[in-house]
């Protein structure tokens, strides 16, 4: 591994060629300026990044409202460049609906772990897609509860070991993993629920895709739309954040299969 | 073959090595020292310029430190076209412009 | 606009509709039924929103989404509702949002039953919800009062960014009595610059009760008391009294008992007895410095009798108000009975007997009454 110091980093070492380069990537307008709270390697910074990308190339930044919601991202509302509010555990999308029918022409969106979606705010996520609410939901699945120090989530593996189930995840005293993509998709309100993985970057432009796709579902006033995203937690899984990608890769997708659960025919875009 | 650069917000990195990973190229490396949060971040090491500007490493980057730029073959026009990349920004700063990206010196 | 024979849960909802409520989400729930039945059907001929949502949790999670959006919104409920939605009023009390909460109380604890009751006093005027907070309490004794304080609460909730409560009980939700409605006042078009509505050319706006440092958060606790006591000082203060001249037993009571009461003080007095009446309409801010005053104005007064539909709640405001200048007595039914005006009757006579046997009260040299 080399190893340098910053100052050899210096601007000479780059030849000088401004006049003849192009801006290929820079940080989304839609995040603020502050450094994430995010542990080193977390994919939910690559979630907010595409999200927050999304949100400039549809160029809706100034009618784009955030519902945050309680775990890990509780202080999405801190990153994202937009009108936010912070809901209860778990209540998310009923905030989110509130708001919503407030103000009908704006672009609504949660942005949920899995204790939160798919433990205690499991009513209300459903109750919204059944509605067919007009909001959109990013959906981060790390398997496990990071906020509060990786403990079992309903989306934790079978045999995953976690601070509450250090013996492993027993199916016969917790049952089995949610899959809330497939579990939303069922739902008549949904219009788009899918799965994709923040594992490596083609899975990631994948991921972005999706999450396009997810907010064109609201602007057109589809319905709702979900995208469940598998994300890393380095720290609670005890893992480099480069293993945990691995993991995500050959632990997780086997439970949770990336895949279109459901696309409303009207966001089915044709292949050449 | 294009060749790009990247700059690296030193101070938002967090030395997570994801964008090492992705690096096609192997021009990310370690920094010898810590920023002023304790994290080791990366920084460019591109010393014969095999920097294509693919912008894996910004894909991948989870705290949105990295910005990268491409050459434009001004005989033969653009180089490569750009995948990855964001319509947000069009009439970019310069490195120069921007000291807040500039590595501590 | 002429008097009509109004059922109180109807007077609510259309009261709360004239008031301008753009926004209604509510859970069905035995006896506040008919006030989101009644909503169903007018907040959508209006064009508003109307929601039933899938749990009283879900309801008030979304008050809170149309409050920080911006909206005048309100919901309805019964106790055990009422004590689901506590989540979402103490985070909209962090968050100094505006809400109207209507709660039309009935026996508990648990199920309870569906019978009129006041057993919330408590949770709603002290514990709506986790932390230091109260919301403004409104209490109703006729379905003409339903009306105005409904219209009322939404202008307090607004003026302060605060919860305001309208609470009653199954026997003023399902009553009817001839009320008269003011005029439909038109629903306001502009959202306040506070709320979230698309950071359109300005920085943009955050509406958050998690506030991890310390003295981040006394500071919000400090700000927080600091508009609660404000509103109590703001002559928000209410509250209704009779026959007072002369009394030497006065009886306090809120909503029904107040109703109850009110019958068996006139009664008595037509019979020329020494008593009389204290209605308190805003239990918080509770009416506490005129309580206190009384037996100062009234030199005649000897004993309190508080009466409630429940265990005995608001009889600690009252005496901590009247902090020992004359004995507080209380008398009260539980389990959704409402006391008939012969039992209360009956008890005031039973403290005015009592009065003729003791020694008149001494004057104590700092002019108040020593016991």
């Amino acid at each position: 591994m080399a190893v340098l110091p910053f100052n050899e980093q210096r601007i000479d070492d780059v030849p000088v060629r401004e006049r003849h380069e192009e801006l290929v990537y820079n940080r989304p307008k839609a995040l603020t300026d502050r450094h994430t709270h995010y542990c080193p390697g977390c994919t939910h910074g690559i979630a907010h990044r595409l999200v927050a990308e999304v949100i400039d190339e549809l160029g809706i930044r100034e009618d784009t409202i955030l519902v945050a919601s309680v775990g890990c991202s509780v202080f999405a509302y801190n990153y994202f460049e937009v009108d936010s509010c912070e809901a209860a555990h778990g209540r998310a999308p009923a905030m989110a609906t509130g708001v919503k029918r407030v103000h009908p022409d704006k672009i609504v969106f949660t942005y949920q772990g899995d204790g939160d979606l798919a433990s205690i705010g499991m009513g209300e996520i459903i109750h919204t897609a059944a509605r067919g609410e007009k909001i959109t939901t990013i959906f981060i699945n790390n398997a496990v509860y990071g906020m509060t120090g990786g403990q079992m989530a309903p989306t934790s593996l079978p045999g995953q070991k976690t601070t509450s189930s250090p013996f492993g995840r027993d199916l016969m005293l917790c049952g089995a993993p949610i899959r809330v993509a497939e579990l939303i998709a069922n739902l008549d309100g949904t219009v788009f629920s899918v799965r994709r993985s923040l594992h490596d970057a083609r899975h990631i432009i994948q991921a972005k895709k999706a999450i396009r796709t997810a907010f064109e579902a609201q602007i057109k006033g589809l319905g709702f739309s979900i995208v469940e995203l598998l994300s890393s937690c380095p720290t609670n899984w005890g893992m480099t954040a480069t293993e945990s990608l691995d993991w995500i890769r050959d632990s997780m997708i086997p439970t949770y299969p990336l895949g279109d659960y459901k696309i409303a025919p009207e966001l089915v875009t044709k292949k050449r | 073959m294009a060749t790009g650069r990247v700059v690296i917000d030193v101070e938002r990195c967090k030395g997570c090595e994801l964008c090492r990973l992705a690096c096609p190229q192997d021009v990310l490396a370690y920094a010898a020292e810590l920023n002023s949060k304790g994290y080791r971040p990366v920084i460019l090491l591109d010393p014969h310029h095999d920097c294509t500007g693919c912008a894996l490493c910004a894909t991948v980057c989870p705290d949105g430190c990295i910005t990268v730029y491409r050459d434009i073959n001004v005989d033969k026009g653009r180089a490569t076209t750009g995948r990855a990349t964001t319509e947000s920004i069009n009439n970019v700063p310069t490195l120069a412009q921007h000291p807040e990206v500039l590595p501590h010196g | 606009m002429a008097k009509e024979l109004l059922k109180g849960n109807i007077a609510f909802a259309e009261a709360a509709i004239r008031a301008g409520c753009e926004v209604y989400f509510g859970y069905p729930i035995t006896p506040q039924t008919e006030l989101l039945e009644h909503m169903s059907q007018r907040m959508v001929e209006l064009g508003r929103v109307f929601l039933q949502a899938e749990s009283e949790v879900a309801a008030v999670n979304m008050v809170y989404g149309a409050a920080a959006a911006g909206a005048r919104v309100m919901t309805s409920s019964s106790s055990p509702g009422i004590s689901l939605m506590q989540e979402g009023f103490s985070y909209m009390a962090a968050s100094n949002v505006p809400a109207v909460v209507i709660d039309i109380m009935r026996g508990g604890p648990g199920l309870g039953n569906i019978q009129p009751s006041q057993s919330d006093y408590n949770q709603v005027t002290k514990s709506a919800g986790h932390g230091d907070f109260h919301p403004i309490v409104l209490a109703p004794s006729t379905v003409q009062e339903a009306i105005d304080l409904t219209t009322l609460a939404f202008d307090l909730a607004e003026k302060y960014r605060t919860l305001v409560f309208v609470i009653a009980d199954g026997t003023i939700g399902q009553m009817m009595e001839p009320a008269e409605l003011p005029e439909m006042k038109p629903v306001k078009t502009e959202h306040p610059a506070w709320a979230v509505t698309g950071a359109k050319g300005r920085p943009r706006n955050v509406i958050t009760s998690l506030f991890l440092g310390a003295e981040e958060l006394e500071k919000l606790n400090i700000d927080l008391q600091a508009k609660l006591l404000m509103i109590q000082q703001d002559e928000e203060v209410r509250y209704d009294a009779a026959h007072l001249e002369g009394a030497e037993v006065v009886v306090v009571g809120f909503g029904t008992a107040a109703r109850v009461a009110q019958t068996a003080v006139n009664r008595m007095r037509a019979q020329g007895l020494p008593v009389g009446l204290f209605r308190p309409i805003t239990l918080w801010p509770f009416p506490e410095k005129e309580i206190a005053q009384l037996p100062q104005l009234y030199p005649t007064i000897k004993t309190i009798l508080v009466v409630e539909m429940n265990a005995g709640q608001m009889v600690h405001d009252v005496r901590e108000a009247i902090a020992g200048q004359v004995p507080v007595r209380f008398t009260g039914r539980m389990g959704g009975i409402v006391p008939v005006p012969e039992e209360v009757e009956e008890e005031i006579r039973r403290v005015l007997t009592s009065l003729s046997a003791v020694t008149p009260r001494k004057e104590a040299s700092n002019g108040r009454v020593a016991l």
